[in-house]
């Protein structure tokens, strides 16, 4: 299940263990330390000593980002611990470190993940920390995602607005306008398989990425989740996914895109051959695709997602900062959070560290993000204009459900079996149930 | 043959009677309780194993059962007040028997097991045979070349069959589209069989070396009668060698099927390329979904237990079924 963790910080997790296996045993050491040390420490660190404080993250360059935190601050000193890609065990060592009563103060936590761990009791209600700040700089698509039950859970870091990638060079050799609408793409992807004699094809698309799936189909329309009184209600199967379900089915069936496995070798294969000449991604895609391409630099470039006739965008992906439930510093936990979320230094920390192209959530931070960001590789084309145009358009109202990552597993696996036939509307069909039964299973409340 | 003198063994030396010197010394000192250096020796003996079984196995176990009987629930509608456990007795395991991907899971390694044991098995026990053959030359070469697959860690092993497996990647699936053959060994229909291969290159000659070892320990003697009988070397493969070997092969034959409903390794790796694999494709994925994506222990723990069942179960008929057929 790597469907939302981004290419650099999965890879990262992988090819980094052993500094992440060091940081660990430092700060379990820390923690041991503390723990021994500090009976008589408080909240407000009184007396010069500096509150300590732990965050666990897996997002790259968080350890630059901590590291530039404490150079700055005498108050609050931080540990940082480098943990797995949350849906690969991230969350999972999270729960249990709650339980065991060692849990970090600071986690990160994407945001479709974030409804999962709050019924399962990690979090702390921290409006009265965060509430009022977050209203302060978060877009209100994305403040409805760390907003649960009138209660702010956590800060939102960055937004993912969903975008197309597309080649410069073989748009123009195919004598292809970049489509604005949905109608429009249909036509263009008849040209390029026309013009390459049936050499390439416009996309590859993502059929059983259920992450992309859940853009297109907010902006569409589309809410799959919502809650209703104290209950939740399901509409994944709802009249606007179908309609996205059967535009692509067409396209698959009349054979006008590739559809192969998201993040498969198969798919990156077709990109590195030109026989695929875009993508959809999001704002943070181009770091990854300018890591997957080197050799075609410069030839790359975002441009807004077609839409259906009105300007209207889904966001994927995108991560957030919350404080753990039994901290006991969360005064200075919010501290931190804050500052990792809107301070300027934090974000240059974090994204000269990678190649992360994350769109901060906080508008101002944007121009520091696009300094830290070598956009050489799309022709310095200004990529985080071009995102951060497609902030306002996001549709609002998306939120995601506690039972999101089991329903991914079922629809990621039905939809997958489409991949030939295009026959994908099924795959909705089938999550709409699972999501259903999680619900119930899990104790929740079903809306009739 | 000499059945007669092995069977005497007049070789092996009688077990002394009288005690020795050492022993014989130290019974005037133990003679007021004689039995509890006897009783305790062996409790002492046992002891590290013992407490690593009951750290390592029984407590385990026994935590699991206890898990598979709570459940973990939403304290209210939404959700959002956290969570409460709750005593549901064997509710797990109705649950767990009554979900179809679990269900489903076992119906693939029955399917993977009807492939993978009848191939594997028999290879294995082909190629032992063959390299046993007073024909073969290079005895030791094959030998070491038929386990060298199994050097490699499983896991690896499953990414390489992996990129064999993926086209547009795979020489082998170029080479054979080059013949216009339509082959997709992630699809639907043969990811099955492409899983069985994959455990059949890393098995095969492992249980190969099991196999020749035991064709070692049969007596050139018997062999030496079976030549002198007219038996040929096929005849000889079939009925002398094959029948002297049956204890091996009940013994892989239980090994491999106990490993087989465990099968997590070759799924969950060529899921990241297959669109033919659930993530509840076998059982062991079902359960770790269950616990690591559901958060659900509970019902995590009462299909672990359900499956150590079968495992059990298993074991137990083909032991039996082995026994039969090693007294037929």
């Amino acid at each position: 299940m790597k469907l939302f963790s981004r290419r650099p910080a999965s890879r990262m997790s992988v090819s980094r263990k052993a500094p992440a296996a060091l940081a660990a045993a430092a700060s379990c050491l820390a923690l041991l330390a503390t723990a021994c040390g500090s009976g008589d420490s408080v909240d407000t660190g009184s007396a010069g000593e500096p509150v300590q404080i732990t965050y666990w993250s897996w997002l790259s360059g968080s350890k630059e980002m901590t590291e530039k935190f404490n150079r700055t601050h005498d108050d609050i000193n931080v540990t940082f611990a480098e943990i797995p890609a949350g849906l690969n065990g991230g969350y999972d060592k999270v729960a249990k470190a709650v339980a065991a009563g060692n849990a970090p103060d600071v986690v990160n936590v994407e945001y479709q993940a974030l409804p999962d761990l709050v019924t399962q009791g990690l979090l702390r209600d921290s409006s009265a920390e965060l509430g009022t700040y977050v209203e302060g700089y978060a877009p209100d698509s994305v403040r409805t995602l760390v907003t649960l039950g009138g209660k702010t859970w956590a800060a939102p870091y960055d937004v993912g607005p969903q975008t197309l990638y597309y080649r410069t060079d073989l748009f123009e050799k195919y004598g292809v306008e970049v489509p604005k609408t949905w109608d429009e793409f249909r036509s263009a992807a008849q040209k390029v398989k026309a013009a390459s004699d049936g050499k390439a094809r416009i996309l590859d698309f993502w059929g059983d990425d259920v992450a992309t799936w859940a853009g297109l189909a907010q902006q569409a329309g589309a809410r799959w989740y919502g809650a209703s009184g104290d209950a939740w209600k399901v509409n994944i199967a709802d009249a606007a996914t179908k309609k996205v379900a059967d535009y692509w089915k067409d396209l698959v069936q009349d054979d006008l895109v590739h559809n192969h496995k998201a993040w498969s070798p198969e798919a990156t294969k077709v990109v590195t051959d030109s026989q695929a000449i875009a993508l959809i991604g999001a704002s943070w895609s181009a770091g990854g695709i300018k890591a997957t391409y080197p050799k075609q630099a410069g030839k790359w470039a975002e441009a807004p997602l077609p839409n259906w006739g009105t300007p209207a965008t889904g966001a994927v992906g995108g991560s957030s900062y919350a404080i753990t439930k039994d901290s006991a510093k969360a005064e200075a936990a919010a501290e931190f959070v804050k500052w990792a979320t809107t301070d300027k230094a934090a974000v240059t920390a974090r994204l000269s560290a990678g190649t992360s192209s994350g769109l901060p959530a906080a508008d101002e931070l944007r121009a520091t993000a696009k300094e830290s960001f070598d956009a050489s590789f799309f022709g310095d084309q200004d990529v985080y204009a071009v995102a951060s145009e497609q902030v306002p358009t996001i549709a609002e109202g998306w939120v995601w459900s506690p039972v999101h990552n089991s329903t991914t597993a079922t629809m990621q696996a039905e939809l997958g079996k489409a991949q030939k036939t295009g026959e994908f509307w099924a795959a909705f069909q089938a999550g709409q149930r699972a999501a259903e039964k999680k619900i119930s299973d899990r104790g929740l409340k079903l809306a009739d | 043959m000499r059945p007669a003198l092995s069977s005497a063994r007049p070789d092996r030396p009688r077990l002394p009677v009288e005690r020795g010197p050492a022993l014989e010394g130290a019974s005037p000192m133990a003679s007021p309780r004689p039995g509890l250096g006897r009783r305790a020796a062996p409790v002492l003996f046992l002891a590290p194993f013992l407490s690593l079984f009951l750290a390592t196995l029984v407590a385990p176990i026994g935590y699991a059962v206890w898990m598979s009987l709570f459940r973990e629930q939403a304290a209210s509608g939404l959700g959002f007040g956290g969570t409460e456990t709750l005593f549901v007795g064997l509710d797990n395991y109705l649950r767990a028997l009554a979900d179809p991907g679990f269900r489903r899971g076992f119906a693939h390694i029955a399917l993977y097991c009807a492939v993978y044991i009848p191939v594997m098995v028999g290879g294995a026990l082909t190629l032992a045979l063959l390299v046993d053959s007073a024909l073969a030359r290079a005895k030791r070469f094959f030998q070491l070349a038929y386990f060298l697959p199994h050097a490699v860690p499983g896991l690896i092993a499953a990414i390489i069959w992996g990129f064999l497996y993926t086209p547009g990647l795979s020489p082998v699936i170029d080479f054979l589209s080059g013949f216009g053959a339509d082959w997709e060994p992630l699809g639907p229909d043969a990811v099955l069989f492409s899983m069985a291969n994959a455990a059949t290159w890393q098995w095969i000659g492992y249980n190969m070396v099991i196999f020749y070892a035991a064709l070692q320990a049969v007596p050139r003697e018997t062999l030496e009668a079976a030549v002198v009988d007219g038996a040929g070397q096929l005849r000889t493969a079939w009925s002398v060698k094959l029948p002297m070997i049956r204890s091996s092969v009940v013994l892989t034959m239980l090994f491999t099927a106990v490993g087989a409903i465990q099968l997590f390794n070759e799924p969950e790796v060529l899921r990241s390329r297959s669109s033919a694999i659930s993530s509840d494709w076998s059982p062991v994925m079902f359960i770790y979904q269950a616990a690591f994506t559901d958060h659900d222990y509970g019902l995590a723990a009462a299909g672990s237990l359900l499956l150590a069942a079968l495992g059990a179960v298993l074991s137990f008929v083909v032991t039996k079924l082995g026994n039969r057929w090693k007294e037929a």
